[in-house]
């Protein structure tokens, strides 16, 4: 009864019930007010939701801001029709063809800025679809140039589609578009997007390989503006090149920014605005670009989420808290977490070697033949006065910078080539200094991102949600809990990451870290700016864990700390390591105490 | 040989013009790490003003240099109300809200002045030709050619050799530890948003005269511009210089071999080309990321 009782409730959550809802809209507004031209404008605002949805998981939750997504809607469009009438294909197959000519152009946009920042991206989308611009309004023969051309009706077999049949069509793929949207949102790859836009750094810290995940969303809404693209052209029974125009991709920004990105039902609110708006002041005629060009950044500058974001904000203060969806989600939460063992005892214990590592920085000598062998079930302390080169030789190790010279073997196998999140899947797991957490996600799902190498939900099981991807959530969000539990941040689950505080902040990237189940655990000052309460607790977790078989390797100031905890201790100094051995050995050596204090012998207590 | 002529002639002017735009571009890029889309556009609308001040007979010398301040204070603007508070938006907002600033402008030009070419007057008074090497070239697209290579030249001496070309690469290395040395950052950062405005304007209204001006032209000269600028490396003002002289001959020979309306595949695709293989520029370095 119970999983009977679960099973319907999944497809009853309150966002799902908002898509239905729109979808019926979309056919059933039109049938009851039986007036053509709000059939039209229903029609049209399903095809730029379907497109929408797409290019918000691109643009919204990615932050890949692409300029040429009109062309792709064109590309969609126009091979479709010309593949029917030149080709004669019938108009499935030729939908197909338009998709894959959509995907194509998708992959030529995406492949000119995908590895770079993200505007280079929004800037060279911009010159792709003036190129399609051009060749559609040039090449007349084959695109009947700037006039346009017919679009034959659309027939599946000999049954024809006209507007009616179409706008069933239309609001299927609405709802299909949504609710895949939906389901990528709230998965493994939807975290992964979204850390790549909060922090590209941290995103591939935890094991997310950035450039493989933005070319492939992209071409997920290259596939939503195909679809819209071809839906269009047979709606509208017309297509010219002002459909790749620069007007268009624009338009498509608008939407998303006046809306709300990365919300599900923003771009839909932004549509219906986009789409209703002109319709009904027609006084306004030809100012309508300038007025949304001008709306566009008063939104941007006065209220940067969009107007969702403020009814989001409004409705949070509303005095219905039954209704909200937390409650539940908090019980489950507290549910889930009762017993807080996070790392799972390792009995492989793993050995680490640099050999011979040397760094140059301009001029600059950062690091000099450095040798360092890290091994399980210690904790190895790496200390030296500020600038002695021990975080870029964290950041060497975790791959974010290549060295000059020298190995880097983990069992065995030189790790050195390797980009971070290779690295991360091998089980090297870092913190920052300074604690970087990504802005914007929940600390829950700080920690769920986390466990990045440790799942394996892809983008198309997500999509559709598979048992596969329900069971993996189910039992990765347990352990999430527990993390949370162990940290401390429990109560703070449901919080965006970015109203915790400092010291938080450091116990969630070290939730973070432990989330991938490292075998190797690196991190740039923990202690830093703790209290003495906070540093005990800190001591007393990494004792537990080097007790269970985790290697960890940290840089610390906090002597008095590092001296209690070490196993063993380098020390660094303009580049070269000058000692290593244990804490007592450390205390009294000369060249360290030379480096710390100047030449002057003094003693010191640590 | 004429024909050789004609082609280096035809390429440095267009070279002339996209030199320009992208020289701003790098220059923006380098004190701020963002650009201002609008800049082009600007850069059309100062022109428009000039064309209207001549026509209550003020002398084009005077409404030449008003065009450039007009546009100067429109990069100001741009700069201080719409991109600085994008800085740091999520979605890139500084390219969005660039975006719409030429949107605007182009729209409120073209309500104003229509989108059909206008006529500009020559610097020279009137259109004259000169025979080059057997290749007869009009004497304003000589002048653009000059005078774009004094002012590179000029802009090249200011960089290096001034107080404020100093306070720029200081801003441009590192904008705090500059702050810190006492360098008012953001009227450094103003200021070069407001010339590579202003520099726009200046190469706007010296192809006027044989191009003719149009409402629209701000977006092209923009999306050139920036090709231009990565193809040379955004963060390279030499590299620029070299990348605007390369497309500008390799669209004058395009468009021997092609129709007109192909001429810009050329470019874009070079700019296509280059993104995938070497995303940093020909002539840039490669950043490290900053961890």
């Amino acid at each position: 009864m119970e999983d009977k009782f679960v099973r319907v409730r999944r497809f009853l959550a309150p966002d799902l019930i908002g898509i239905y809802l729109l979808s019926i809209g979309i056919v059933l507004i039109p049938l009851l007010t039986g007036n053509l031209h709000v059939q039209h404008l229903c029609v049209i605002s399903g095809i730029y939701i379907i497109l929408l949805s797409g290019f918000n998981l691109c643009a919204g939750v990615t932050g890949l801001v692409s300029f040429g997504h009109g062309a792709l809607y064109a590309l969609g469009a126009y091979s479709t029709v010309l593949f029917v009438t030149k080709a004669g294909w019938p108009w499935i197959p030729s939908m197909a063809a338009g998709i894959i000519t959509a995907l194509a152009g998708g992959a030529i946009f995406a492949a000119t800025g995908y590895r770079a920042k993200a505007f280079y991206l929004g800037l060279s989308t911009l010159a792709c679809g003036w190129i399609v611009f051009k060749v559609l309004w040039n090449w007349i023969d084959l695109t009947g140039g700037q006039p346009g051309i017919p679009v034959p009706v659309a027939s599946i077999w000999r049954f024809e589609l006209w507007e009616s049949e179409l706008s069933y069509v239309i609001a299927g793929s609405v709802l299909f578009s949504l609710v895949v949207t939906r389901n990528i949102m709230h998965s493994r790859t939807g975290r992964a997007l979204k850390s790549i836009s909060a922090n590209e750094v941290v995103a591939s810290a935890v094991g997310v390989n950035v450039p493989k995940y933005k070319f492939m969303i992209f071409l997920v809404s290259a596939f939503f503006a195909g679809l819209a693209g071809i839906f269009y052209a047979y709606f509208s029974f017309f297509i010219d090149p002002e459909m790749s125009s620069l007007h268009t991709s624009f338009s498509f920004v608008v939407i998303l920014v006046i809306g709300g990105w990365a919300t599900i039902f923003g771009p839909i609110l932004g549509t219906i605005i986009y789409v209703f708006f002109p319709a009904y002041l027609g006084f306004l005629k030809e100012y309508w670009s300038l007025l949304w060009a001008i709306v566009l950044i008063s939104i941007l500058l006065v209220t940067p989420q969009g107007l969702w974001g403020i009814i989001c904000k409004y409705a949070a203060k509303l005095p219905f808290p039954r209704l909200r969806t937390s409650n539940l989600q908090w019980r489950e939460i507290y549910a889930g977490a009762r017993n807080g063992a996070v790392y799972q005892a390792n009995d492989d214990p793993v050995t680490f070697e640099v050999i011979k590592l040397c760094k140059n920085f301009g001029g600059l000598q950062a690091l000099k033949n450095v040798d360092l062998t890290i091994k399980g079930g210690r904790i190895h302390a790496l200390i030296g006065p500020n600038g002695a080169g021990k975080t870029t030789l964290i950041n060497i190790i975790t791959g974010f910078y290549p060295p000059d010279n020298g190995e880097i073997i983990l069992r065995g196998k030189r790790i050195d080539t390797l980009p971070p999140h290779r690295i991360t899947n091998l089980g090297i797991a870092r913190t920052f200094q300074g604690a970087k957490i990504c802005e914007g996600m929940t600390v829950l799902d700080n920690v769920r991102l986390g466990q990045h190498t440790r799942t394996r939900a892809g983008i198309f099981s997500s999509a559709f949600g598979t048992r596969f991807v329900r069971q993996e959530e189910k039992q990765f969000k347990r352990k999430a809990y527990e993390s949370l539990k162990y940290v401390d941040l429990i109560d703070v689950a449901l919080e965006p990451a970015e109203n915790i505080g400092d010291g938080q902040r450091r116990a969630l990237e070290i939730a973070r870290a432990l989330a991938s189940d490292p075998k190797i655990l690196i991190l740039d000052e923990p202690m830093a700016g703790l209290t003495h309460e906070g540093v005990m607790v800190v001591i007393r977790k990494l004792r537990e864990l080097r007790d269970q078989g985790l290697a960890i390797f940290l840089i610390e100031h906090h002597m008095e700390a590092v001296m209690a905890i070490s196993d063993i201790i380098t020390v660094l100094d303009f580049g070269m390591k000058i000692a290593e051995g244990r804490p007592h050995e450390i205390k009294n050596n000369e060249d360290v105490i030379r480096a710390y204090l100047g030449k002057q012998k003094v003693s010191v207590e640590c | 040989m004429s024909i050789v002529v004609q082609v280096i002639l035809g390429g440095l002017a267009i070279a002339g013009v996209y030199c320009l735009i992208a020289y701003g571009f790098v220059l923006c890029w380098r004190v701020a790490k963002v650009l201002n889309l609008g800049q082009a556009s600007s850069g059309v609308f100062g022109a428009f003003i000039c064309l209207w001040l001549t026509r209550f007979g003020i002398p084009l010398y005077i409404s030449f240099i008003c065009g450039i301040l007009v546009a100067g204070i429109l990069g100001l603007l741009t700069e201080r109300f719409i991109i600085n508070p994008l800085r740091r938006s999520k979605i890139i907002g500084w390219l969005i809200g660039g975006l719409a600033v030429e949107i605007v402008l182009r729209l409120c030009l073209s309500h104003w002045w229509g989108s059909d070419l206008v006529w500009f007057p020559s610097f020279l008074g009137g259109q004259k030709t000169v025979s080059i090497g057997g290749a007869a070239t009009s004497t304003d697209r000589l002048l653009l050619i000059i005078a774009t290579f004094f002012m590179v030249y000029i802009l090249e001496v200011i960089a290096d050799r001034t107080l404020w070309g100093k306070k720029m690469r200081a801003t441009a290395h590192d904008e705090v530890a500059a702050a810190l040395m006492g360098i008012n950052t953001k009227l450094v950062v103003m200021l070069v948003f407001s010339l590579s405005a202003g520099l726009c304007a200046f190469s706007v209204m010296l192809q006027a005269p044989f191009t003719n001006i149009s409402s629209l032209m701000g977006f092209e000269l923009v999306v050139k511009g920036f090709a231009v600028a990565v193809i040379g490396g955004l963060d390279s003002r030499r590299g620029v210089i070299i990348a605007a002289v390369l497309i500008g001959l390799l669209e004058a020979t395009g468009s021997l071999i092609v129709p007109a309306g192909y001429r810009d595949v050329f470019t874009f695709g070079t700019l296509i080309l280059v993104l995938i293989s070497r995303p940093q520029g020909l002539f840039g370095i490669l950043e490290l990321r900053e961890v």
